[in-house]
């Protein structure tokens, strides 16, 4: 059935004035350093983030008016807690409960916020605590779906999804353990220029591949491990931010989908290629232009999905994309990815999980990655993918930052 | 300690537990349900039924599970679980008997009873019987 051309007209329109992100500045990338395991709430990492923000960024508590927060461990608290907690007066407070696709679209959230005067000075932070025991209390009662019909069989989190997904994808496309340790492998050796990685040591092939088994085809070094931490930034306008002397990332594009191709039996595409020309067209250049991408990398199959549906080779084509090119932070002509470690080498920290990438994006474009820096980098991407309640994750998220011109 | 899988469920799943295959039907649109919920997800009716419905599929993927968070799981491992297409549509994710899996292998799916006394979904090359618990019915084909 066709759409009357009125309605046709309407969506054209909308899309011909659609508003981009320009003049909205992200500053001050903020890590809580990660523990293991923590017997304080997520409120501890939560203050400890603001604090660090204040600090780092010369403002006072009254000068931040918005907060966009993400957590899994704040329960029985909520946001608005986090206000009362640290005496706060707010125009603006956002919860951004989507996993590891929450850092982008905190980000989009708080960049509307300010464009439309809502906000001046958002502090977006992704915290969780991981005290023992945390981990199972999460992923026994994350959604109703997963308690009914995932949990009871012993799959105990998203290891057993993400296992089916890796078979069926290496079944489908041809891709073999080694190429997506080579994934692993180029993190860790980025990890060990990042102080705050909880993995130290270098992490050879071999490592990788004589790993114990935890769900077949995934081994230890496919999984993350589950920590406690925060991830932080603030979002403002770029006259804003010269107006503090801070340094920023401006935002070129931005985009996010829900539940993207359900009617895929398994998880092959994610919402990512459903707008990536858009995001694109949006930023004026193309994956070939990226000086970096952060992607979400709870498992590496996801890792190599994103990099087809964001265009950076065709679907099935990713195993060969990473054989082919170098993926550290310091690789000359390669791509370098996830340069702060990323999930699998720094630790998962909750909600932060789906910061992580974002935060070390805007260290890289504001010349704050230390060790790590790659010189000049321009233009990079961050995607985010996060809450898997039955069999693949429901929210998609990419964003395109670049150095301010 | 209770040597029990997790017995946690929602109140809308409690089908039969007879080996065969029932799941909530939508009596407006037809649509068949899994995980289950209260209304229809195609047309959002609420008019959902439980009914038997043609058990056969075929297997999308597996997985060995080497570790589990649950100590039931544990002392059990490895673990085979799979998820599994039914002609009708819906994905199913099940405790899997099957020697040699293989990806686009034809099952047939059915509800036991766990040893939590809830009800999961098991899949096998021949119909699954009923009047058994699946780890009964598990260990009677491993032995």
């Amino acid at each position: 059935m066709s759409r009357p051309a009125a309605l046709e007209e309407i969506e054209e329109n909308r899309l011909m004035s659609r508003r981009g992100y320009q003049g909205v500045a992200v500053a001050v990338p903020i890590t809580v350093p990660y523990e293991r395991f923590s017997e304080r709430t997520a409120v501890w990492f939560f203050g400890r983030a603001l604090a660090e923000l204040l600090q780092q960024s010369g403002l006072g508590k009254h000068d931040i008016d918005g907060l966009a927060l993400s957590s899994f461990s704040l329960v029985p608290d909520t946001p608005a807690s986090i206000a009362e907690y640290f005496d706060m007066q707010l125009n603006w407070l956002e919860h951004v409960p989507y996993g590891g696709a929450s850092g982008v679209i905190a980000l989009q959230r708080a960049a509307r916020a300010v464009q439309a005067g809502d906000a001046e000075v958002v502090a977006c932070i992704a915290a969780d605590t991981n005290r023992k025991g945390g981990f199972r209390d999460l992923v026994a009662n994350f959604s109703r779906f997963s308690q009914d019909a995932v949990y009871p069989y012993g799959a105990g989190g998203p290891n057993a999804v993400f296992a089916m997904i890796t078979r069926h994808y290496m079944k489908t496309f041809g891709a073999a353990r080694k190429d997506f340790g080579r994934i692993c492998v180029a993190q860790r050796s980025n990890a060990l220029a990042n102080p705050n990685a909880l993995f130290k040591n270098a992490l050879t092939m071999d490592d990788y591949l004589n790993a114990r088994p935890i769900a077949e085809p995934l081994h230890l070094y496919d999984c993350v491990m589950p920590c406690a931490g925060a991830e932080a930034f603030l979002v403002m306008s770029g006259k804003r931010a010269r107006a503090q002397g801070l340094s920023y990332a401006e935002v070129l594009a931005a985009g996010e989908r829900y539940n993207a191709y359900f009617e895929d039996a398994v998880h092959v595409r994610g919402g990512w290629l459903d707008y990536r020309d858009d995001l694109y067209e949006q930023a004026g250049c193309g994956a070939q232009n990226m000086d970096f991408v952060q992607t979400y990398d709870d498992y590496p199959v996801i890792v190599m999905i994103q990099l087809e549906d964001l265009g950076f080779c065709g679907k099935g084509e990713a195993w060969e994309l990473v054989r082919e090119t170098e993926l550290t932070w310091n690789a000359r002509a390669g791509l370098p990815h996830n340069t702060s470690g990323g999930q699998l080498s720094c630790g998962q920290a909750g909600a932060a999980g789906g910061f992580i990438g974002l935060v070390e994006a805007v260290r890289q474009l504001t010349g704050g990655a230390g060790d790590r820096q790659i010189a000049g980098a321009q233009r990079g991407l961050v995607s985010g993918y996060g809450m898997v309640n039955y069999d693949r994750c429901l929210c998609t998220s990419a964003a395109i930052l670049g150095r301010p011109s | 300690m209770n040597d029990r899988p997790p017995a946690t469920r929602s109140e809308l799943w409690d089908p039969p537990r007879d080996g065969k295959l029932w799941l909530q039907v939508c009596r407006s649109c037809a649509a068949a349900h899994y995980p289950p919920q209260e209304l229809c997800r195609e047309c959002l009716a609420d008019d959902l039924a439980w009914k038997e419905i043609d058990a056969s599929g075929r297997l999308l993927s597996f997985t060995v599970l080497h570790a589990s968070v649950e100590a039931y799981f544990r002392k059990r491992l490895p673990w085979l679980v799979g998820l599994v297409e039914l002609e009708r549509g819906p994905v199913l994710f099940a405790h899997l008997a099957v020697e040699t899996p293989r990806i686009g292998m034809a099952l047939h799916v059915g509800v036991l009873e766990d040893a939590a006394g809830q009800a999961v979904l098991a899949a096998a090359e021949d119909p699954v019987p009923g009047g058994s618990t699946v780890e009964n019915w598990l260990a009677r084909r491993q032995a």
